[in-house]
């Protein structure tokens, strides 16, 4: 087990160094080079744009410039923000925990909903139930979670007070300053919108995916043989089947994850949660370069991430992978 | 098309003995898909109104003025008018050439990348495979929206960039999907039977292999029109997208602004995006039943 685990880590830190060149070899291809993107500015004279190439280095080879760009990267020096001028990392330190905070909570809502319903769904194939389910998915699968956002804003939001559509904390009301029950009154109000709309785009694919397993495992012989013998159908139900039909699915957890990352920039920019995908969407507005790439990183550490604790996981829960 | 066929269950599915062809049996399989069958209606036309735009559109999209401002769904306005008094109908009739192209476009360049590189590393494996597949690694661990929204910010923001940057950013679940088939396939007694009697590898793959990976490759395409206009909205939604003309991702972010007063400028192109995408994806789900009912 030790050594799968290092195995992993060494493979992640491969698949990490990978990003790194993909991310820095897009942000080279882009059209005119780094300083005269930054020098778009029609102030900037050819004598600025030539200092900046001097002072960035960008006269040197690429390797020697990836090579920089990476040791910085890895001692934990993000760089600048070309448009706020202040340090990455603390740019991302600050937006970070609210991104972390929704998208963990949407997770754990989305898979405490959609497991039982998938499951539901398998065991009464064809009943109404299945039906209506199937069908619901199927429509929140295609439904755009941006227009699901603004009809959730304007139906409901707009018509019941008490709602909050933007931001994700009263001002003053702080941890600690106020009683306990008024701060968690006052954040889950404020995640009523954005949490609903998380949940509700993530619903779908995943009841769809529990019921497929499920059906895949309800087929077996093993389960056939727990019902010949006698087996109560509750026994039947989640003793062998759930409990087999669940592992695919602890291996999609690592990609929900980054789902969710990727989908938070949209969320986020809707409500106004002070996140990340706030900050990212700034950096693409304002062609904030190192932002940029440093988002790219973080976000594919958590991917990482994700898919080894997935892949840990899974050999924890499935006894028959031994390692 | 005899190699593509696979073991028909004639019986099963309440068919004559008589011999039929593959895609008739597709065909046959595919009609009784009733949402796919309106599925298909709703999307011809679709792409015949968005053809037509040109002949459709009672005023041109960009001019001004044309009627009152936000004036709400009436007959003469029959998707009202926005905040320049332009009318909304003939803007979404274009917005469509934009919306429905996007999705064909992105997905045909993602599964050509896709189909590709996953033949190549799945019929050659060993050293080839390893580094094809690191690579397609390298490019999902970075989350796809932000890896879209990077290139976004790099490249010019022209149409023609905006579908393909979806589909290079999505062609690797593509290449893995191909590849997992190639991998079966190539120990295929057929396969075999083939190199046996000196078949040449591009003859083997052509002939024997790619056909049958066909239901697959197609029903995922279908899958990926659906979810590259998703996408292209989703960049249009945050700004980012095809503004001229503005794609109905566009008239969306346009009209979110002012809904308050006019929500028929977010009601109606979203739910024209919402309708396409779940068009392709029924489309997909009949066509995975009718060409491989095993798939089920």
């Amino acid at each position: 087990m030790g050594r799968y685990i290092i195995g992993r880590l060494v493979q992640s830190l491969f698949l990490l160094i990978g990003v790194s060149m993909l991310t820095f070899a897009i942000i080279q291809m882009a059209p005119g080079g780094f300083a005269q993107m930054v020098g778009e500015n029609p102030d900037a004279t050819a004598e600025d744009t030539a200092r900046l190439t001097a002072l960035w280095g960008l006269d040197d080879h690429i390797h020697v410039q990836y090579l920089r760009w990476a040791t910085q990267m890895v001692q934990g020096n993000f760089g600048n923000s070309l448009a706020q001028g202040r340090p990455i990392a603390q740019m991302i330190g600050e937006r970070l925990p609210a991104t972390i905070f929704l998208n963990i909570i949407g997770l754990l809502l989305i898979y405490v909903i959609a497991l039982p319903i998938g499951i539901y769904s398998a065991v009464k194939q064809y009943s109404k139930f299945d039906h209506t389910m199937t069908f619901l998915a199927f429509l929140g699968q295609a439904m755009p979670a941006f227009f699901f956002a603004m009809l959730l804003i304007y139906y409901v939001g707009m018509q019941v007070a008490g709602i909050p559509l933007a931001g994700m904390a009263t001002i003053g009301v702080e941890w600690g300053e106020v009683p306990f029950m008024t701060w968690l009154a006052d954040r889950s109000r404020y995640l009523i919108m954005p949490l609903t709309v998380i949940v509700f785009g993530g619903l779908a694919g995943l009841v769809r995916f529990m019921r497929a397993s499920m059906l895949d495992v309800i087929h077996q012989d093993y389960v056939r043989t727990a019902r010949a013998k006698g087996l109560s159908e509750r026994v039947v139900v989640f003793k062998h089947t759930v409990r087999n039909a669940l592992l695919p699915i602890v291996t999609s957890l690592g990609f929900a994850f980054s789902g969710l990352l990727g989908g938070s920039v949209v969320i986020e920019s809707i409500f106004a949660w002070p996140g990340v995908g706030l900050l990212a969407i700034q950096a693409i507005f304002t062609r904030d370069y190192p932002v940029i790439m440093a988002f790219n990183l973080i976000g594919s550490i958590m991917l990482v991430i994700g898919m080894l604790v997935a892949d840990i996981l899974y050999v924890v829960v499935d006894p028959r992978i031994k390692y | 098309m005899a190699t593509a066929q696979p073991k028909v269950q004639g019986a099963a599915v309440g068919m004559s003995p008589k011999e039929e062809t593959f895609w008739q049996l597709v065909w046959y399989r595919f009609r009784r898909h009733k949402m796919a069958m309106i599925s298909v209606a709703i999307l011809l036309l679709f792409y015949f109104v968005a053809i037509a735009a040109p002949l459709l559109a009672p005023h041109d999209p960009m001019e001004v003025g044309v009627g009152p401002r936000f004036a709400p769904p009436s007959w003469e306005f029959p998707a009202g008018t926005d905040r320049l008094g332009r009318d909304l109908f003939s803007r979404i009739l274009y917005g469509a050439r934009i919306s429905l192209s996007v999705g064909f476009v992105a997905a045909g360049v993602s599964m050509t990348i896709g189909t590709i590189v996953g033949a190549i590393a799945g019929y050659f494996g060993g050293i080839v495979d390893e580094v094809l597949m690191r690579i397609c690694e390298v490019i999902m661990a970075i989350p796809t929206f932000f890896l879209l929204l990077t290139v976004v910010a790099v490249f010019e923001r022209s149409m023609l960039n905006i579908m393909l940057v979806i589909g290079f950013t999505t062609w690797p679940s593509a290449a893995r999907l191909v590849r997992g088939q190639f991998l079966s396939l190539r120990e295929m007694d057929y396969v075999e039977a083939a190199r046996s009697i000196g078949a040449k590898g591009g003859r083997i793959v052509a002939q024997h292999i790619l056909p049958n990976t066909m239901a697959p490759i197609i029903v995922s395409t279908t899958l990926r029109v659906g979810g590259a206009i998703l996408t292209e909205s989703g960049l249009s939604f945050l700004g980012i997208g095809v503004t001229n003309p503005a794609s109905w991702g566009t008239l969306l972010e346009i009209g979110r602004h002012t809904m308050q007063f006019a929500i028929w400028m977010v009601t109606i192109p979203g739910t024209l995006i919402f309708i396409t995408v779940l068009a392709f994806n029924y489309i997909g789900d009949g066509l995975r039943d009718a060409l491989d009912p095993q798939l089920k």
